[in-house]
């Protein structure tokens, strides 16, 4: 032991060297760690952003259904004017009568 | 009232207003349309609010990607930055006990420093024992797995 500090005070500039060269690598490796944090930190972030998206898709998705279901129920009303046109086509003048008679009562 | 006409009593309390049947039946096609077109009115409206709804929720989707791309270009940055720090070689220190076979005489106390590098590893091991003389040794080892 007394040879191992004989020989390290004997080369005193490599110890010092090799210590300095020591503290900067170790903190690298701590700054490294530090970094590896921030970066699951953004993965964990960027998860739940992507949880978020999927969410806002299927609000679009469920948004778009909803869309053609007002479309086919326009469709419909429009058959169902076709439908009433041709019905007022083939009324008689008795029906016509009734017809503003219903829509216009005498107060 | 003739057989071609038809009059219609209207809400002026006086007035009387005749029109022919051809023109009475237009009168009520175009009332028939004008309620129809009054419900084709509404669902567009909604048709038009969930738009608007659509509209709202691809800018939060749009946001929400923005967002992605941003914390990834800042993942990238640290591994850059990563890279940037990291050394061809880790250092790294130990220190534990060897057993003379499988007993526990004479354990030997060591500790060492190694230089790990991706495929081997080198240091150097000072060790001590109760009934041996004490010292140090270069250590040089190759990563099988």
């Amino acid at each position: 032991m007394i040879k191992v500090l004989n020989y390290l005070r004997e080369q005193y500039l490599a110890v010092i060297i090799t210590v300095i060269w020591l503290l900067f690598t170790l903190y690298s490796q701590e700054k490294n760690s530090i970094l590896l944090k921030q970066t699951k930190q953004l993965e964990a972030k960027i998860v739940q952003l992507k949880q978020k998206d999927n969410r806002s898709s299927i609000v679009i998705d469920s948004l778009s259904k909803i869309d053609t279901v007002i479309v086919s129920r326009i469709k419909t009303i429009k058959q169902k004017e076709y439908v009433q046109v041709k019905v007022i086509d083939s009324l008689p003048i008795s029906g016509l009568q009734q017809f503003f008679t219903e829509r216009y009562p005498e107060r | 009232m003739g057989f071609n006409s038809f009059s219609q009593n209207a809400i002026q309390k006086d007035s009387v207003v005749v029109l022919t049947e051809a023109q009475a039946r237009a009168a009520a096609t175009d009332l028939v349309r004008y309620d129809f077109a009054k419900q084709v009115i509404k669902e567009q409206e909604a048709r038009i609010k969930n738009f608007q709804k659509k509209e709202i929720e691809f800018q939060n989707k749009l946001d929400i990607k923005d967002s992605i791309i941003f914390h990834q270009k800042s993942m990238i940055d640290i591994h850059k930055e990563i890279i940037k720090n990291k050394k061809p070689f880790e250092v790294h220190g130990y220190l534990g006990t060897q057993s003379t076979r499988f007993t526990l005489r004479e354990p030997t106390l060591y500790t060492n420093i190694m230089f790990e590098f991706t495929k081997f590893n080198i240091g150097a091991q000072y060790f001590l024992q109760p009934n041996n003389p004490s010292g140090y040794s270069i250590i040089l080892e190759y990563k099988l797995f």
